[in-house]
């Protein structure tokens, strides 16, 4: 009675293997395929929407140097129409529509990846809040700058206007429409001491030390800022014809 | 009689204990391969029960059952035809079937069918 009877170890046995795989396979699909599935399309449409924004993006810089070179090739040989040409760029450079360069900072701000991982280790529960960058954070350094006088100012790239927006995206921001992921890295064109000192006695910088945010600072001889590139709209705004 | 599936939970436990993980993308040869070793459990246990059971043709049966629906499923993505459905099909009617007969012979074993009169 004690001895297994030769069917029972190899049923057994094939019996152990189909539970085995069983289990494997239903951890394999619930691990991977569920969440998966419903996303690539929405990430696909994401991708190609993006496309379409740098076609239109580069576009737009297109059309834009054409017109600027037209106006260029109407007023040359022209002396009045030559300064008022040199006013227009002037104002094309204070709206951003200008890529410039300069002395000034590079900010760069990420998220608390490392930390992240830690306390992922340790089993904690994980409030993403606590980790990432946010919207306000950059928002306010970008602000702190403006307000010492940054004569140019870039996040990632895109260029800061008058019109350009600062926005949570959840774990991104979106500024000028772009999507932006961390690290976020600041460049301001201006005196790189005051710029400096303004980021580091500001309140923002102290908050984001204390929290214990990967940033660094440092003053650049030269930083390139580049134009803004996105769409600029007035469909409700009229020119006021003053009286003079 | 209790032993498979004793040996059923066993695998199920050790499964648990993720002492093996698979790649997304061998799922289906995974899932036939689910399908080819109950259906050979339960034809063993059926076997067993008719008083047919050789182990030879056991074993010979699970390994070359399993080959052919891998071999049917690699085949069938290399040519675009599901043809893993074959062997779905065929380990599918093949548990109903031994189920069914092994239910009968239990059912004939505890509840000894009355002599007709």
């Amino acid at each position: 009675m004690h001895r297994l009877k030769p069917w029972q170890t190899a049923v057994t046995l094939v019996a152990l293997f189909a539970g085995l795989l069983l289990v494997v396979n239903l951890k394999t699909r619930m691990a991977t395929a569920t969440p998966a599935k419903n996303n690539d399309s929405v990430v696909l449409k994401i991708k190609e929407n993006e496309k379409a924004i740098l076609k239109y993006e580069q576009e737009i810089a297109k059309t834009r140097q054409e017109l600027d070179e037209f106006q260029k090739s109407k007023t040359q040989g022209r002396d009045n129409l030559q300064g008022l040409q040199k006013r227009l760029d002037e104002a094309r450079l204070k709206a951003g529509l200008m890529p410039v360069e300069g002395p000034g900072i590079v900010f760069t701000l990420d998220d608390r990846n490392q930390a992240l991982e830690l306390a992922k280790k340790s089993g904690e529960e994980i409030d993403y809040w606590d980790y990432l960058v946010h919207d306000s954070d950059v928002l306010h350094l970008v602000n702190e700058l403006k307000a010492v006088g940054a004569e140019a100012i870039s996040l990632n790239d895109e260029r800061i206007v008058s019109s350009s927006d600062i926005k949570c995206g959840g774990f991104i921001l979106f500024t000028n429409g772009t999507r932006l992921g961390a690290p976020y890295i600041i460049k301001a064109l201006g005196e790189p001491a005051l710029l400096e000192k303004t980021l580091k006695e500001g309140p923002t910088y102290a908050g984001l030390v204390g929290r214990d945010y990967p940033i660094t600072l440092k003053k650049e001889d030269k930083i390139y800022i580049p134009a803004y590139r996105s769409p600029i709209s007035m469909k409700y705004g009229k020119i006021v014809k003053e009286a003079n | 009689m209790w032993l498979p599936i004793l040996g059923l939970i066993l695998g199920i436990i050790l499964g648990q204990a993720q002492i093996l993980t698979i790649p997304a993308a061998y799922a289906k040869y995974l899932g036939v391969a689910v399908l080819a070793s109950l259906d050979s459990v339960f034809g063993g246990i059926k076997a067993v029960m008719v008083g047919k059971y050789d182990s030879d043709v056991f074993l010979s049966g699970f390994f070359f059952n399993a080959l052919l629906a891998f071999t049917l499923t690699f085949v069938g993505d290399r040519i675009g035809l599901p043809l893993y459905y074959a062997a779905i099909f065929v380990f599918g009617t093949r548990l109903f079937q031994n189920l069914a007969i092994i239910r009968r012979t239990l059912l004939d074993r505890w509840f000894p069918p009355k002599e007709m009169q």
